[in-house]
């Protein structure tokens, strides 16, 4: 019988994938119980006595304890249904846009589904780092904290929470507000639960909005500026905001108005609605490609930053076509003196040149001219060069409000060539600056040599009487100072005669270093300083010294002013330039029209 | 009633022992001295206006009710005045029965005898006063009165004596009266003798009973034999410019000769008054009565007259601080003359010299030196602050002047700037100098201070680096560096005893660089390692200053960021631990630093906070209290400048409160050529 039977089966078994496809289509029973009938041929089929009952009890066994693993997963995987499940509390934010640094408000919906009244209901509220809340209203009234206490909300009572605050974040990052609301429930037992919403946003956009304004076109070798503007357009003032700039390879920054902190511009309090520039040069070396400007904003809280939309803009550059270089006659310029600059010029390019202007200018204002021109060349062909003049004063002295820094000063100067390119059509005007000259200056000096009897401040300083009469002592104070110095003196030296009938009282100040000395022989007053700092920072000290002399009036000296000094003169060397100053003063005399109480009481009286 | 009145006398009694204070007749010998006589009590002296200016006296005279109404206003005025003299107003005469409501009087009132009151043969009662009866001094008056006075009066404690008024020679004036009680009007001759004798016996009856330490004076009367039992008297309705030079001399050569002859301590006062006209501000009259009365010792005092005592009038001269009479009354021009007629006389003071034209013309004196005439604001014609070395004078007039002052003691400063001196509201208080010490280099700080306690002035000065402390004879004492010799910035300096010992210390601070303060002894040895006054970071440098801020005694050391920084003042113990956050003394914005000084500017006894801009900022001079509350503010130069102001405070007019002294530099820049 086996043998038949096993051909029966082997007859009836599949042999290819069609086979199979079919077989497990028509018999799905037996392929199901085909690793069970398996299992029970190989361990129990005639091993126990009751050998199938033993394995359908092992089978029944078995689905049990998957069917409790199943449960087990079941219940660990899926937890059950809490009391707050029923509660609704949810977060939606208006604009749907956010704006970086512009009002939004976040909108948090509570409905109770439960069965139960809400107790003691409470609101905490978690903002993002530098989130500026503004207003938080409560079904329509306003509250002015973050932990916010409800009204107990019954079964089927809903609410509305308004928070109306400034947004801060990375334009297309994210930020998390979090919502806690915590609450009592519970008929036999109170019960504390809370339930928390969260809500992330990610700005689109910024109120930070930023141009770029660059040269139609650069030239190379040259240098270039470009403007920065920015605005702030939100409602609220930006405490700081950093703009980091990436400058194009060849491009070497200069200077800007604005200073650079480690390595980005730092603006502070840009109030709302304001706006304003950044102005910056920098040099482009011999650069063929056209250059890509990029400034990333961010705005700065303390330690945090966050990153606004990028700017970036190209332009196109172009060769120079003149060569440029200058020189002074003189090593040093010296105040109310002429310097004389020369100016050598050559077409470097590959064509003709026309209109070509030559100039000299300096951004200093120790020059009398901001830009001097020479005669306009008509044309510059390939390779050709030459010199230009120009002779400028400098002027005697510089108000220090026009300087920003006061010491050791420099002129600087530039060559400017100004041309077309000849029968090309194009009538725009080039320019190319030549490099820099910067040339030491001679300090100016403003050498002071005057008598009071009174201080400024209405402080009577001198003694004796007004006007000084025969025979009697009017003491006054001579004061010598110096000012208006940029560069330090050495070996300064002044000194100054007493005349007949005036004599040296001792009484003397100095408001730096050693005072001045007497000498009855030669009736000489000296004063001799190893070194004068500069002056001219207006938040410098003073340098100077004064000294009393007593003038008793002879009777020949009645009807006329008396003098009180003579021969008064300065003498020392420039610590910066090496420049030798000399400079005489007028007499010293009893004619004091700028003294409160001397003025007009100058004249000698009987 | 009685029982009410009887708690309230004990009551009184008890509080007065309680605010007495130990020999509050404890004048120090200095001048100017003023007097008020102030007869109002009640709400008038609760009004802290009216205690203020009563404090500003050297002596007042108040209504005796006053110690059962204003209890308060002796604690007040004495804790704003120490060394202040109070009388209370005793009629030896009249009884007012109009005024006399306060329980004091009331109780009074029903112990005086029925045969205490004069009279006449008639028994009718008798008036000195209009609108008050008179007591008749031979009667059991005179003893009642004296032991009023103790009992009741000076038992309080309240008072430092009494000021017995209507005191006059003679009784016979009234008209016909009966002082002897015999029921005969008496002759003008009896009843006068009765009279100055009975005044006479109470005199002496009260110095009995009230010892010695305590203060008697009388209004009216220069009797001889009054003298051993007073102090003096006041001299109501003085002869001033206004009286013919006749009056003047006969009056002052009373004041002046019966000061002389007081048993006790003397206390005169000189009462110029108005005239009953209330013309307040006729100055020559206020100079003329003022210098009269410095001539001697007398309290002045100018009030409206004999009808109303009751102003709070107060001139230029007063708070002038002449310090100790130096010599006696002079005649200019005939210095060996002794008595007084009309003349040119002067007093000289330790600080200054008075001078008093009593003569019918104007004169020139010369001076024989420098003087200065006081900073005035109500008569600046005359009181404009010029240094003379002569002066004219009206015809009965008088000036008082002061030896300039051409140092700067107690107080850091810059060697070689210009020192102008101000009071706490930025009002011109002395004639400016230049401060500067040959003996050092310009610029580097100096202090003028008895560090040895020998009673001269050393010298410590302090320059880029060093340290250096000297002695009166200039021998160098000690020399340190506080910062280490590689530092050159620059040294700031503060002198000051830090504990109760008195010894005195060095608090030093860094011109520039990193804020360090530090404490030195005299040795230059360092009592603490030095603590960070702002950030470690910061290297603007730290001005120093030391201060009682508390007016406890106990000392903080006040700080200023020297430069660079916000012009942040900080407060720190001794021992370097913040004791407040302080105060931005100027913007937040200005980075200039700040310069920083301390002392009681303004009189209450408490140190004030007085800072200058650093430089960058122009010279403004602020005064805070040590919570930053604003105070006042001034500048002390051109507005426009921009090299700041340096600051100390000292007083150098010893008037005892200190000057605000502004070491400025404009007066070098001021050149005809701009």
């Amino acid at each position: 019988m086996l043998p038949n039977n096993q051909s029966q089966t082997e007859s009836k078994k599949p042999h290819s994938v069609l086979d199979h496809a079919v077989h497990l289509s028509i018999q799905p029973g037996q392929l199901i119980l085909s690793p069970f009938r398996r299992w029970f041929h190989k361990h129990y089929a005639g091993q126990y006595k009751f050998d199938r009952a033993v394995f359908l009890f092992d089978l029944v066994l078995m689905s049990l304890i998957g069917a409790l693993f199943a449960v087990t997963l079941f219940l660990i995987l899926v937890p059950p249904k809490q009391f707050r499940d029923d509660i609704n509390f949810r977060a939606t934010v208006a604009p749907h846009e956010v704006i970086s640094g512009a009002s939004s408000t976040l909108v948090i919906d509570y409905e109770n589904r439960t069965k139960e009244t809400l107790r003691n209901p409470k609101l905490d509220l978690a903002f993002p780092k530098h989130f500026l809340l503004q207003s938080v209203s409560v079904n329509g009234s306003n509250v002015d904290t973050h932990n916010i206490s409800l009204n107990d909300i019954p079964v089927g009572g809903t609410g509305t929470i308004h928070i109306q605050g400034v947004m801060f974040g990375d334009v297309h990052g994210t930020q998390t507000f979090e919502s806690t609301l915590t609450f009592k429930h519970g008929t036999k037992q109170e019960i504390t639960d809370r339930k928390i919403a969260t809500y992330t946003f990610s700005p689109a956009h910024s109120t930070l909005e930023l141009g770029l304004s660059l040269p139609d076109r650069a030239i190379a070798s040259q240098t270039m500026s470009g403007t920065i503007t920015y605005k702030n357009t939100g409602s609220i003032n930006m405490r700081s905001v950093r703009i980091k700039p990436e400058w194009p390879n060849g491009f070497t920054f200069i200077d800007a108005s604005t200073q650079i902190q480690n390595g980005a511009f730092v603006l502070s309090n840009i109030r709302a609605g304001s706006s304003g520039e950044i102005h910056f040069t920098g040099k482009f070396g011999n650069v063929t490609e056209n250059p890509t400007f990029t400034f990333h904003p961010s705005f700065v809280f303390d330690k945090d930053a966050y990153k606004q939309e990028t700017l970036v803009a190209s332009i196109p550059i172009l060769p120079a076509q003149i060569q440029l270089s200058h020189s002074v006659e003189s090593n040093i310029l010296t105040p109310g003196t002429n310097a004389v600059f020369r100016v050598h010029y050559k077409n470097i390019g590959n064509e003709t040149l026309s209109h070509v202007k030559i100039s000299l200018t300096s951004k200093d204002p120790f020059l009398t001219k901001h830009e001097s021109f020479a005669s306009e060349i008509n044309t510059l062909k390939q390779g050709e060069e030459g010199d230009v003049t120009f002779t400028i004063s400098v002027r005697s002295s510089v108000d220090a409000a026009l300087l920003t820094s006061y010491e050791n000063l420099r002129v600087r100067t530039n060559a400017i060539a100004r041309y077309e390119v000849a029968g090309s059509g194009d009538p725009t005007q080039n320019k190319v600056v030549g490099d820099e000259l910067s040339t030491p200056l001679t300090t100016q000096l403003n050498f002071e040599s005057f008598a009071r009897y009174t201080s400024p401040g209405g402080d009577q300083i001198g003694r004796g009487p007004l006007p000084p009469r025969v025979g009697q002592k009017t003491s006054y104070w001579i004061f010598w100072n110096i000012d208006d110095t940029t560069n330090a003196i050495e070996n300064a030296h002044f000194e100054g005669t007493l005349p007949e009938h005036v004599t040296f009282t001792g009484h003397k100040t100095s408001s730096e270093d050693n005072s001045v000395i007497f000498d009855p022989q030669t009736r000489k007053i000296t004063w001799d300083v190893m070194r004068v700092p500069s002056t001219l920072n207006p938040e410098t000290q003073v340098f100077s010294v004064a000294f009393e002399v007593a003038l008793t009036p002879s009777s020949t000296q009645i009807g006329s002013p008396a003098t009180l000094l003579k021969n008064i003169h300065f003498s020392g060397k420039d610590r910066f330039t090496g420049g030798i100053l000399n400079e005489s003063k007028p007499d010293i005399t009893t004619n004091l029209p700028n003294d409160q109480k001397a003025q007009n009481k100058g004249n000698i009286k009987p | 009633m009685k029982r009410l009145l009887a708690l309230l006398l004990i009551t009184t009694f008890a509080c007065g022992v309680f605010l007495k204070t130990t020999n509050a007749f404890n004048q120090p010998n200095t001048f100017v001295r003023t007097a008020n006589y102030f007869l109002l009590s009640g709400t008038e002296l609760e009004k802290p206006e009216t205690i203020r200016t009563l404090s500003q006296f050297n002596l007042i005279v108040i209504p005796l009710e006053a110690q059962v109404y204003n209890q308060d206003f002796f604690k007040t005025i004495r804790s704003q005045n120490k060394n202040i003299i109070i009388l209370a107003y005793v009629p030896t005469v009249s009884w007012n029965d109009l005024y006399w409501t306060d329980p004091l009087h009331q109780a009074q009132y029903p112990e005086i005898q029925q045969d205490w009151w004069l009279r006449d043969a008639n028994a009718k009662q008798v008036s000195v006063w209009p609108n008050t009866r008179a007591l008749n001094l031979n009667s059991g008056w005179s003893d009642y009165l004296a032991h009023y006075v103790k009992d009741k009066v000076l038992s309080t404690g309240l008072w430092d004596g009494i000021f017995y008024d209507e005191v006059q020679d003679s009784i016979s004036w009234v008209g016909t009266v009966d002082v002897d009680q015999n029921g005969v009007n008496d002759s003008a001759l009896t009843a006068d003798q009765i009279w100055a004798k009975k005044y006479t016996d109470l005199f002496s009856q009260t110095r009995a009973l009230i010892g010695q330490d305590a203060i008697m004076i009388t209004n009216g009367s220069s009797n001889p034999a009054f003298a051993p039992y007073v102090n003096g008297r006041m001299f109501e309705t003085f002869p001033s410019s206004t009286n013919t030079l006749a009056e003047w001399k006969g009056t002052t050569q009373d004041y002046l000769t019966q000061q002389k002859q007081v048993g006790y301590q003397n206390v005169d006062i000189v009462n110029v008054n108005s005239d009953n006209t209330g013309i307040k501000d006729n100055y020559q009259k206020i100079r003329f009565g003022i210098t009269t009365t410095l001539l001697g010792n007398g309290y002045f005092g100018f009030d409206f007259g004999t009808n109303s005592h009751n102003q709070l009038w107060t001139y230029d001269e007063y708070p002038i601080a002449l310090g100790a009479p130096k010599t006696t009354y002079k005649n200019v021009y005939d210095p060996a003359k002794t008595v007084i007629d009309q003349g040119v006389w002067k007093r000289d003071f330790e600080r200054g010299r008075v001078l008093v034209n009593a003569t019918s013309s104007t004169v020139t004196v010369p001076l024989d030196g420098d003087f200065e005439k006081i900073h005035g604001a109500q008569d600046p014609t005359i009181n404009d602050g010029s240094i003379v070395s002569e002066i004219t004078l009206a015809s009965k007039d008088g000036i008082i002047l002061l030896r300039p002052i051409d140092k700067i003691t107690k107080a850091p400063f810059r060697n070689g700037a210009f020192a102008r001196i101000f009071n706490a509201t930025g009002k011109t208080k002395r004639t400016g100098f230049f401060a500067y010490d040959s003996h050092f280099k310009g610029g580097i700080q100096i202090e003028y201070i008895d560090w040895n306690h020998d009673g001269r002035l050393d010298t410590i000065v302090a320059d880029s680096t060093t340290v250096r402390v000297f002695d009166a004879d200039g021998n160098l004492h000690a020399t340190f560096m506080p910062y280490g010799e590689t530092y050159k910035n620059g040294v700031n300096i503060a002198v000051a005893p830090l504990e109760p010992n008195g010894e005195y210390k060095i608090v030093t601070g860094t011109l520039r660089e990193k804020p360090i303060v530090k404490i030195f002894d005299l040795e230059g040895k360092p009592l603490i390692t030095g603590f960070y006054a702002y950030d470690k970071n910061f290297r603007g440098g730290v001005n120093v200053s030391v201060a009682d801020l508390n007016g406890d005694g106990s000392k903080q050391i006040v700080t200023a960021a020297a430069s660079q920084g916000g012009a942040h003042i900080r407060m720190f113990n001794r021992n370097g631990r913040l004791l407040s956050p302080g105060f931005f003394a100027y913007a937040k914005t200005f980075n200039g630093g700040a310069y920083v000084a301390t002392g009681d500017v303004d009189g209450d006894k408490k140190d004030d906070i007085v800072t200058g801009m650093g430089i960058g900022g122009a010279p403004e001079v602020r005064v805070f209290d040590k919570t930053g509350k604003l105070k006042s503010s001034f500048f002390a130069g051109e507005k426009t400048k921009k090299t700041g102001i340096k600051i100390a405070t000292s007083d150098l007019d010893e008037d005892g409160t200190m000057e605000i002294i502004a070491l400025t530099t404009d007066v070098f820049t001021l050149s005809v050529f701009r």
